[in-house]
C-alpha cells in the first residue's frame, strides 16, 4: 500500500500536482568515494539478519532477531519468534541448543544494564559472572562443525560480558586461524578490536575497524588525527593500514567541503583560506611522494585524492592528468571507479558545450547507470532485498544533473538543455524506484519546468518532441529519458496557463482550448477546481473546501470538473480588458470592469481562492512570481485605485471599490514585525503605508455612510478595530 | 585567674557561635572537597596529586541521574567504578534529579533512591556513607513537590545514618531553604551562554552573582561554597548558539584561527566532531565562519566573588567545594591559585 501511496504521487507530481514546493535543498555530496556505502553505519546487522531470513525462509526473521532479546529464558518452548519456532517445530535440536543459550546470554546481558533501581549486590555480581563464565563454558564445549562460528562468537561475547579483555585477545587469537568467514567471525574480529583498544593498542584496533568499515568506531577513536600530520603518521606506521584509506577519503571530502564553503562566504580573508589551501597543497605533494615510493598497494587511491584536490585548488587540467593516471594504478576495483567519478566531476569545471565534452559527459553518464546498477544489486543481492538503495553514484549524479550541469548549460545559453538534464534525471530516479518500498522524489524538474516562460516552454516541447535544437548525441540521449508523461494534453495546459501567469490571455485560449475537461478531472487540483468559483469576490467570501489547504493537509482527490475553469477565465479577463479599452456600449462602466477584473486577477493569484487558474500548488509559503510571472495582487491593487478615482456617483460600486482595496494586501505594510536581538518580537507601525491609508479611506467612508453602508462593511470586525485603534494589520492575508 | 579566663573564652566561644549561626550555621566536617562529575570513576595521576596537595577531604561524586523513561524516574548514566577512592578521602554520594521527574510519581522512589546509593558503595566497596546529596535545578513551580520529596529521601537517609544535602543554585535562594542539613551553593553557571557577542562570563561574573548576595546573609541554612575550574568552549553559527564543544584542540590550526582579543577562534575549515553519546552516529558540525568563543574565569575573579561571599555570609568559604575534579581543569591554575580559591 505504501509503495502504491508513494508512486501514486509521483505520478500525480509528473501530471502537475497539487503541492507547491521548490526545489529539495540537497547537499553537495562528498565526491570522494573509496568504500562501498554499504560498508559504513550498519556493518553486520544486515547480514545477521540475512542468515536467519535463509534460516526460517522468512524475510520477516529480520525482526525476529530482534526479538530474541525479549525471549524469556523459562517460555522458550511457548515462544512464538519464527527463528525459535523454525527451530522447535523442525527438530533441529543444534539450533535448539544453541538458541537456548542465546536467549539466556541476551538475558543475562540486558540484566547487566546498570541503569535499573535495583543496583546488584556483590554476591548477584558474583552469580552473573558465574552464569556468564558457564555460557561461556557451554560455547567452548560445542563440538560440531555446523554452528562453531556462532559459538565461538557467543565465547568472546562472554568474556567480553566478564570484562575479561586479555581473554578475549587470547581466545581471538587461538580461534582466528580455524574459522571460515562469516559475519560471526567478522563480529568476533570487531570484538578483539574493542579489546585491543583497551589495552592500548589504539593503531591497531583502528586498522581492523577501518578493514571492517565500521565508520563510527574509526571517527571516534582518530578525531585528533584527521588532518595531514595524522596521515603522516599513520603512513610511516604501515604504509598499508587500513585506516589510511579512511583518513584520505575523509580529508579530501572535507577538504573540498572547506574549499566550496570558504568560496561561498567569500571570504576577504586570504591568510584564512590560503591556509587551509596550503595544507591542502601539502596533501597533494606528500600525496604524490606516496605514489613515487612504491610502498603502497593502493596507489589509485593516493593518486585520486591528489588528482582531485588539485582541480578544487584550481589547476583542472593538471588534476584530470593526475586523475587519468589513477584509473590506471593499482587499487580495488572500487577506488579505480572512484577515480573515474572523481574525474568525471572535476571535468565539469571546464566543461563546455562542444562535441568532444559532451560525448565525453554521455559516455560516463552511461558508465555511472552501470555502477550504479551494480551497486545497488550488489546490495539487494548481499541483503536479499529489492528496488532502490540510496547509493553514493546516484547522488553524485543527482549534482551533475540538477545542479552543476544545468548551470553551465544556462551559461551556454541552451536552457532546453538544462532543463532536459533534470528531466532525464527525475525520470532516472522513477526508474530506479520502481518497486521500492520507499524513496525521495526530487522536486526540481518540477520546479525548472514551472520556472520556464510560456514561449521558452514552447521552445522546451518542440526540442522534446521534435527535437528540434537538440543538436548533440548528449541531448538526444536525454530527451528519450525524460518524462513519457509529457503528452500534448500536457504541454497545451502547461503553456497555456504559463501565459496566463504572464498576463497573456489572449495568447492563452489557443491553447487551453485542446484540453480536455477530463485531463484536469485527473489533477489535484480539480479536488478545487471543482468546488470553487472565481467570480466571487475574494473579499466578501472565503470559499473554503478544506481546512487545512495552506499547510498541504488535504486530501485533494481528483475530481471531475464540469468547465475549464482556466479557459473561462481568460475569455472573462478578456471580456473586462475590452470594456476598460472602449467601454462605449457595454453596459458596464469602465470603473466597474476595473473592479470586476481586479476580483478575477486576486482569485487566480497566488493569494486568490482559486490559486489554481495560475498555478499548480499552493502553500503558505507561496510568493509572487515565478519567471515571467505578472502580479495579480499588485495589478488588482493598481485597477482598484484607478477604479475609485474612476467611479461617479455609483454608491454601491465605490462601497464595494473602498472595501476591495482595504482588503487587497499590496504595497508597503501598516505594521512590521521582527525579533530583537533578546528573541523579543518588537513591531514598527508606519501610518504612511498604503495599508494604512486603504484602510483609513474605507474609514472615513464609513464614518460619512455610516447609515448607508452595507452590512459588510458595518459589521466588518477589521474595520471597527481600525476605527478603535486597535487594528492588528495583515488583513488580508491567508 | 583560670575561671576569670574560662568565662572569657566561653564569652568569645558564644559570640564567634552566634556569628557562624547568623544565616544557618556551619556545614559538618568542613574541609576542602571537590566535585566529580564523571560517569566512570577512574583518576589519573594528575587528579590523585591534586586531592594530596589540597588536601582534599570530601569529594561529591555524582552517582547517577534520576530521568524520565517511559515516563517513569528512572537512574541514567550510573557511575562505573573502576578504580580506588585515594585514601582519606569521604565520598559523597549525589544523585542529580531531573526537575521534570517531580511531576512523575517520584516521591514513591525516594527508599529505592537511597537503598541503591547505599547498595552501590557497598558493592563497590566503599564505606557506608555518611551523606547523601540531590542535585535539582527546582523553581517556584517545583519546589513543593521537591521538598516533599527531599523529606521522604531524608526520611530514608537518616535511617541508613546518612545525612541530607542539597545544591542550591543562585536563583533559588530567594526562595525558603529546602529541609535538609546543609546547602552547596553553586557559585557557577551564573550567565546564558547561549547568548552570542555576551560580554560577561557565563561561568562566573560577578556582576551576575551581586544580585543575589542580599539574600545570602539571612539564608536559614547552612552553606558552603562551590566555585568554578573548568571552561567552556560555546560554538557558534550565523544562527546564534550551535553547541558546547569537548575539550577541542583549539591550538589545530587546519581547523580554527585565532581572532584578535584571545578569546575566540575563527572555524576555517568544515569538519564533523562526533559526540560521545549514545547516539554513535550523532555529531556537532563545525563549519567555515562558525566561532568558538572560549570562556574562562580568572582565578582572580573566583577569589573576587568568594570575598564578596564571604563579606555577606561569614564562614560560607569554610568549606570550598571545587566543581569538578578534572585535570584538563587542574592545568588551569597552578597550586598557589588553587590554595586561594580554596582560602579566599
Amino acid at each position: 500500500m505504501k509503495r502504491f501511496i508513494i508512486l501514486s504521487t509521483l505520478m500525480l507530481t509528473m501530471v502537475g500536482t497539487a503541492l507547491a514546493c521548490g526545489p529539495m535543498s540537497r547537499p553537495m555530496y562528498y565526491v570522494f568515494s573509496a568504500y562501498n556505502r554499504q560498508q559504513l553505519g550498519e556493518t553486520f546487522t544486515p547480514r545477521m539478519q540475512q542468515y536467519w531470513i535463509n534460516y526460517t525462509g522468512d524475510p520477516d526473521a529480520r525482526y525476529a532477531m530482534e526479538g530474541l532479546k525479549w525471549v524469556e529464558v523459562d517460555e522458550f518452548d511457548k515462544s512464538q519468534n519464527p527463528i525459535i519456532r523454525k527451530a522447535l517445530d523442525s527438530g533441529d535440536k543444534e539450533m535448539e541448543d544453541y538458541l537456548r543459550t542465546l536467549v539466556s546470554y541476551l538475558k543475562l546481558s540486558s540484566d547487566l544494564d546498570d541503569d535499573n533501581w535495583a543496583y546488584p549486590t556483590k554476591s548477584e555480581l558474583k552469580k552473573r559472572n558465574m552464569r556468564m563464565q558457564y555460557l561461556h563454558d557451554r560455547a567452548k564445549s560445542y563440538a560440531g562443525t555446523r554452528l562453531r562460528p556462532q559459538w565461538c562468537l557467543m565465547a568472546m561475547r562472554t568474556l567480553m560480558g566478564m570484562g575479561d579483555t586479555q581473554g578475549i585477545i587470547n581466545y581471538w587469537t587461538q580461534a582466528e586461524g580455524t574459522l571460515q568467514p562469516s559475519v560471526y567471525k567478522d563480529m568476533m574480529r570487531n570484538i578483539y578490536a574493542g579489546a585491543l583498544l583497551r589495552m592500548g593498542k589504539r593503531k591497531e584496533a583502528c586498522d581492523i575497524y577501518a578493514e571492517q568499515g565500521d565508520m563510527l568506531s574509526l571517527k571516534w577513536i582518530m578525531r585528533d588525527g584527521r588532518n595531514l600530520a595524522g596521515l603522516r603518521s599513520e603512513y610511516i606506521r604501515d604504509p598499508n593500514a587500513p585506516t589510511l584509506i579512511y583518513l584520505v577519503q575523509d580529508f579530501v571530502n572535507i577538504g573540498s567541503q572547506t574549499l566550496r564553503a570558504q568560496f561561498e562566504y567569500d571570504w576577504d580573508n586570504p591568510a584564512y583560506v590560503s591556509a587551509s589551501q596550503h595544507e591542502m597543497r601539502e596533501f597533494v605533494a606528500f600525496a604524490s611522494q606516496v605514489v613515487r615510493e612504491g610502498k603502497t598497494k593502493c596507489p589509485a587511491l593516493w593518486q585520486s585524492a591528489a588528482g582531485y584536490l588539485t582541480c578544487q585548488l584550481g589547476d583542472t587540467q593538471l588534476g584530470l592528468e593526475m586523475l587519468d593516471k589513477a584509473m590506471k594504478m593499482n587499487g580495488t576495483q572500487r577506488m579505480k571507479d572512484n577515480a573515474r567519478m572523481c574525474r568525471w566531476v572535476a571535468s565539469t569545471a571546464t566543461a563546455s558545450p562542444s562535441k568532444k565534452y559532451q560525448d565525453y559527459f554521455l559516455n560516463e553518464l552511461k558508465w555511472a547507470q552501470t555502477v550504479e546498477r551494480q551497486d545497488i544489486d550488489q546490495y539487494n543481492n548481499d541483503y536479499n532485498s529489492y528496488g532502490f538503495v540510496s547509493n553514493h553514484y546516484t547522488e553524485v549524479m543527482q549534482n551533475l544533473l540538477y545542479d552543476i550541469m544545468p548551470a553551465k548549460a544556462t551559461e551556454w545559453g541552451n536552457a532546453n538543455l538544462a532543463t532536459a538534464m533534470q528531466g532525464w534525471m527525475s525520470n532516472h530516479e522513477f526508474e530506479l524506484a520502481k518497486g521500492s518500498e520507499d524513496y525521495w522524489v526530487s522536486y526540481d524538474y518540477k520546479y525548472a519546468l514551472d520556472s520556464l516562460t510560456a514561449t521558452e516552454m514552447e521552445n522546451y516541447r518542440d526540442y522534446l518532441t521534435t527535437g528540434k535544437g537538440a543538436t548533440t548525441e548528449l541531448e538526444r540521449y536525454l530527451n528519450t529519458g525524460t518524462s513519457p508523461t509529457m503528452d500534448n494534453n500536457y504541454f497545451n495546459d502547461r503553456i497555456g496557463t504559463k501565459y496566463i501567469r504572464e498576463g497573456n490571455f489572449e495568447a492563452a485560449i489557443p491553447y487551453l482550448e485542446k484540453v480536455p475537461l477530463s485531463y484536469y478531472g485527473t489533477q489535484a487540483i480539480s479536488y478545487y477546481m471543482a468546488r470553487r468559483d472565481p467570480e466571487v469576490h475574494r473579499w466578501l467570501k472565503r470559499q473554503v473546501v478544506c481546512h487545512g489547504e495552506w499547510w498541504g493537509e488535504c486530501a485533494e482527490d481528483p475530481t471531475p470538473v464540469k468547465s475549464n475553469q482556466r479557459l473561462d477565465f481568460c475569455r472573462k479577463a478578456l471580456q473586462y480588458e475590452r470594456v476598460i479599452a472602449n467601454p462605449a456600449g457595454a453596459g458596464i462602466s469602465a470603473a466597474e470592469a476595473k473592479y470586476l477584473l481586479a476580483s478575477l486577477l486576486y482569485q487566480a493569484s497566488y493569494k486568490g481562492d482559486c490559486w489554481y487558474i495560475s498555478r499548480y500548488g499552493q502553500s503558505v509559503a507561496d510568493e509572487c512570481c515565478y519567471n515571467g510571472e505578472k502580479d495579480f495582487v499588485a495589478e488588482a491593487a493598481r485597477l482598484l485605485d484607478e477604479a475609485l478615482r474612476e467611479v461617479k456617483g455609483d454608491f454601491t460600486l465605490k462601497q464595494d471599490i473602498l472595501f476591495a482595496r482595504a482588503f487587497v494586501p499590496s504595497g508597503t505594510r501598516y505594521i512590521t514585525r521582527f525579533w530583537d536581538s533578546n528573541y523579543n518580537m518588537q513591531e514598527t507601525r508606519n501610518t504612511a503605508s498604503r495599508e494604512y491609508s486603504t484602510m483609513a479611506d474605507l474609514a472615513a467612508f464609513y464614518r460619512t455612510n455610516s447609515r448607508q453602508v452595507a452590512p459588510y462593511v458595518s459589521r466588518c470586525d477589521v474595520l471597527k478595530q481600525f476605527v478603535r485603534g486597535s487594528y492588528t494589520g495583515q488583513w488580508g492575508e491567508n | 585567674m583560670f575561671r576569670h579566663c574560662t568565662i572569657i573564652l566561653m564569652l568569645a566561644a558564644i559570640a564567634l557561635s552566634s556569628g557562624c549561626q547568623r544565616g544557618g550555621g556551619d556545614v559538618p566536617d568542613a574541609c576542602p572537597s571537590v566535585y566529580y562529575w564523571r560517569t566512570t570513576l577512574r583518576l589519573d595521576s594528575a587528579e590523585r596529586a591534586f586531592v594530596r596537595t589540597h588536601r582534599v577531604g570530601k569529594m561529591y561524586t555524582r552517582f547517577f541521574d534520576v530521568v524520565l523513561r517511559d515516563s517513569l524516574p528512572m537512574p541514567n548514566a550510573t557511575l562505573r567504578f573502576q578504580d580506588s577512592v585515594p585514601a582519606g578521602v569521604e565520598v559523597i554520594p549525589v544523585v542529580f534529579v531531573m526537575e521534570n521527574c517531580l511531576r512523575h510519581g517520584l516521591d514513591a522512589y525516594a527508599e529505592q533512591l537511597v537503598a541503591r546509593v547505599a547498595q552501590m558503595c557497598e558493592t563497590n566497596d566503599l564505606p557506608a556513607p555518611r551523606e547523601l546529596q540531590l542535585d535539582c535545578d527546582w523553581t517556584r513551580n517545583s519546589q513543593e513537590a521537591y521538598y516533599r520529596f527531599l523529606r521522604l529521601v531524608g526520611e530514608a537517609a537518616r535511617q541508613r545514618g546518612m545525612r541530607l544535602s542539597a545544591t542550591i543554585r543562585l536563583h533559588q535562594l530567594s526562595m525558603a531553604p529546602p529541609p535538609v542539613d546543609y546547602g552547596v551553593l553553586m557559585v557557577y553557571n551564573t550567565g546564558d551562554a547561549t547568548r552570542p557577542g555576551g560580554r560577561r562570563n557565563p561561568i562566573l561574573d560577578y556582576h551576575d552573582v551581586e544580585p543575589y548576595l542580599r539574600h545570602l546573609g539571612g539564608y536559614a541554612l547552612p552553606l558552603c561554597a562551590a566555585y568554578p575550574t573548568y571552561d567552556w568552549q560555546l560554538l557558534f553559527g550565523p544562527d546564534g548558539f550551535k553547541a558546547l564543544l569537548h575539550y577541542e584542540n583549539l591550538a589545530d590550526s587546519t581547523l580554527y584561527r585565532p581572532l584578535p582579543g584571545g578569546h575566540e577562534w575563527l572555524v576555517v575549515a568544515n569538519r564533523d566532531l562526533p559526540e560521545l553519546s549514545d547516539d554513535a552516529q550523532s555529531a556537532t558540525w563545525v563549519t567555515v565562519g562558525d566561532t568558538v568563543r572560549r570562556w574562562h574565569v580568572a582565578q582572580s575573579e573566583i577569589v573576587r566573588v568568594g570575598r564578596a561571599l564571604q563579606d555577606k555570609r561569614p564562614g560560607i568559604n569554610r568549606q570550598v567545594v571545587v566543581y569538578a575534579l578534572d585535570s584538563r581543569n587542574i592545568k588551569q591554575y597552578d597550586t598557589n591559585d588553587y590554595e586561594e580559591i580554596y582560602h579566599p
